[in-house]
């Protein structure tokens, strides 16, 4: 296998790892049923949470199949790419409302359906590529070319995803004073 | 095999994409590129709320400015931020007599929508033109704004860990 094909594997295993731990969140807050893909239909609302813990377990899987046994595993997420994709597409105003989901741990999260059909159509093709691989040979950690970038990728992700808790205050007065956030 | 490179190079490109897309949301996020949209926003602090605001909350609300110390909440549907704001709020018993008001403010609700934050027990007020949030100069969600009893901004927020929110 090239290390271009490992690099895109690795990343798409990353990216899903990124979700699945989005999910978690989601789901320790309590906040599923408020997820903007399940928020604008009644049936999913009612369903949220067995949804999102659906989908944390299908992510999960995929990722230690995509490990294990690549062939399967990246089969799996790429079956799970379309069913986010389909989601997100057919929830209701999805044409004409745009919204961060977040699905992907907020990576490149940016707004529109089309975005998300762009960006998803690259995951879905490495996944399709990656299903027809036996075993995921290359992780040499001082190679060049993609693995290199997921390392990357993996580092500006988690710092991303860090960084975006923080609070912007600006501000208050001696009435209620608030806790500010150093820059 | 040319298929088979056309196919790697395309992969590295979309990747570089990504990796270059995360570096400027990082940089966002650690304030080395500024949030141009969301820096200073809001309205002035030490001041009520602009006449345009003010008449847009009295149209919907019972009593404006509010009796007690009171909380705006601007939310809209697509903010994948504000679902913790919203889940914060319902799981949250509202105590009549001494809680802080939180005012549910959303951005053009859809139906299914204006249902669910009616649920969480709060007062609700759907800004379908837009109108309150241009008047709040609200450039990012989820964003908050406390009030005194008189109506006067004492703190604002745009908060992505809505767990230590300006919310109680």
């Amino acid at each position: 296998m090239s290390e271009v094909a490992a690099g895109a594997i690795q990343s798409l295993l990353i990216v899903l790892a990124l979700g699945a731990i989005e999910k978690a969140r989601t789901l320790r807050a309590r906040a599923a049923s408020w997820h903007p893909v399940l928020l604008g239909s009644s049936f999913r609302r009612r369903h949220a949470t067995a949804l999102v813990s659906l989908s944390l377990v299908g992510d999960i899987c995929a990722i230690i199949l995509g490990l294990l046994r690549p062939g399967l595993g990246l089969g799996l997420a790429g079956l799970l790419v379309i069913l986010y994709t389909v989601a997100a597409a057919t929830r209701p105003g999805a044409l004409y409302r745009r919204s961060h989901c977040g699905c992907l741990g907020g990576l490149l999260d940016g707004q529109g359906l089309s975005f998300l059909i762009a960006r998803n159509t690259v995951l879905l093709a490495i996944a399709v590529y990656g299903s027809r691989i036996r075993t995921l040979t290359v992780w040499r950690l001082t190679s060049l070319g993609l693995t290199t970038i997921t390392l990357v990728l993996l580092g500006i992700a988690v710092g991303a995803w860090f960084s975006r808790h923080r609070r912007t205050s600006f501000g208050s007065t001696d009435a209620h004073p608030s806790k500010e956030v150093p820059a | 095999m040319i298929v088979n490179e056309v196919v790697q190079w395309a992969v590295i490109l979309s990747l570089a994409v990504l990796v270059l897309g995360l570096y400027r949301q990082l940089a966002q996020f650690m304030g080395i590129a500024p949030l141009s949209l969301e820096a200073n926003s809001g309205p002035r602090l030490g001041r009520p709320l602009d006449d345009a605001a003010q008449s847009i909350l009295r149209a919907q609300l019972d009593h404006f400015p509010p009796s007690r110390p009171a909380t705006l909440a601007f939310v809209h549907e697509g903010c994948a931020g504000c679902q913790f704001l919203l889940a914060h709020l319902s799981n949250q018993p509202v105590d009549e007599a001494t809680a802080q008001i939180v005012i549910v403010v959303a951005l053009r609700p859809s139906p299914d929508f204006l249902v669910a934050l009616h649920e969480l027990s709060r007062p609700v007020v759907a800004d379908h033109t837009g109108d309150l949030w241009k008047a709040c100069d609200v450039q990012a969600t989820p964003f908050q704004v406390t009030l005194d009893r008189h109506g006067v901004v004492t703190g604002k927020a745009v908060d992505h860990n809505v767990g230590e929110a300006l919310v109680p």
